[in-house]
């Protein structure tokens, strides 16, 4: 088999085991999808949390696996993410719950608190997750000589994605 | 110019690292604009979701797939606009040649892929939730082919003007697919779920 048939075959399997690695947290929501689809700001916000978290896993990630970077600019790195996470979170929480009584869900105080509490504690949660998992995971890699940029990222956004569709069926079983 | 120095599957995550390093060396600001725009329309996205959910509801295992749907599509336009802009090539045919080449590498990329996640797809659902493989496996195909050629030559064409203004498309590109893709795999899948079932 050539070398250009061979790279393609693994282009493929790998894009298609990464996709296949979300299916996972896909299998949570199918399980909980009677009880979730009732609670409409949750399914508008749906797309966007798991956005949200992957890409600032990557983020993470892309800074961690750069040796140049300093432990005095990770922290920097830490505050400019959460600064951002907190505008992105408000923006997610006040467009789903607006566009949801939009279509007529009924919204009160107590839902209102438990729908921002979850997201805002989930987001902050995983992200502080994903970042200490990168550090550790940069540190094995390195010892095994291995470069942290060709697994690091795609490790930390696979995981990210799975525990926010994982914490969002956590919380459609326990919270709502 | 080709990089022959590299294999293609190291090109092509080599594109999806340099796309997602240039993305993260940004400021507090930067990061939030894009985060902002990435935001609304994935909103956009959940709403549409809602609107469709009885529809796409009907078939088992259709948001067990959606993600995995999600990704692909993501995954594979990300590599390729990092291919368009990262490349510098001298003449206005040979950027028209690469974008081409560009967009059919990515759209038979996320064909053979589809094939692969729909029959994982359809195993997981037929295992674990006694639903149809041929059902979920067509419509992962049937989704992912119609999103790709309406998205990833939009892509393509965005990253190209973006690159021509003078934007680095590096820094914009990212939430505008993500917000293409996600917007798109909802309404097809919706449109093929209701042809399947």
């Amino acid at each position: 088999m050539s070398n250009r048939i061979q790279s393609y075959l693994f282009i493929m399997t790998s894009v298609a085991l990464a996709a296949s690695i979300s299916m996972i947290g896909g299998y949570g929501i199918e399980k909980v999808s009677e009880e979730l689809l009732l609670l409409t700001p949750l399914v508008i916000a749906l797309p966007s949390l798991a956005n949200l978290v992957g890409d600032y896993a990557a983020i993470i990630a892309a800074h961690v696996g750069d040796k140049t970077e300093l432990k005095s600019t990770r922290k920097k790195l830490m505050r400019s993410v959460y600064t951002a996470l907190s505008l992105s979170v408000s923006a997610i929480i006040i467009l789903s719950l607006l566009l949801a009584y939009i279509r007529g869900f009924e919204i009160d105080t107590i839902f209102i608190l438990k729908f921002a509490g979850f997201i805002t504690v989930a987001a902050s949660v995983i992200v502080f997750f994903m970042f200490s998992l990168a550090v550790l995971l940069e540190k094995i890699l390195r010892k095994r000589h291995l470069n942290p940029d060709d697994l690091l990222t795609p490790i930390v956004t696979s995981l990210s994605d799975l525990a926010m569709l994982g914490m969002v069926t956590l919380a459609v079983l326990v919270l709502f | 110019m080709k990089d022959t120095s590299l294999a293609h599957h190291e090109r092509h995550w080599h594109y999806v690292r340099k796309r997602r390093h240039a993305r993260a060396h940004h400021t507090t600001r930067e990061m939030l604009y894009g985060q902002l725009f990435s935001i609304v329309g994935s909103v956009a996205a959940g709403l549409l979701l809602d609107i469709q959910k009885d529809t796409i509801q009907t078939l088992i295992g259709a948001f067990l797939i959606l993600p995995g749907i999600f990704e692909l599509t993501g995954s594979v336009a990300g590599a390729m606009a990092a291919r368009i802009s990262h490349r510098q090539v001298g003449t206005a045919r040979l950027e028209a040649k690469l974008v081409r080449d560009s967009v059919s590498h990515a759209f038979l990329l996320s064909f053979a892929s589809a094939l692969l996640l729909g029959i994982v797809g359809g195993v997981a659902t037929k295992v674990l939730l006694g639903g149809a493989l041929f059902s979920i496996w067509i419509s992962v195909v049937m989704t992912v082919l119609i999103t790709s050629s309406i998205g990833l030559p939009l892509i393509a064409l965005t990253t190209k003007i973006l690159k021509k203004k003078g934007f680095d498309p590096d820094n914009v590109i990212g939430p505008i697919e993500t917000t293409v893709f996600d917007i798109l795999c909802v309404i097809v899948l919706s449109l093929v779920v209701g042809v399947v079932v």
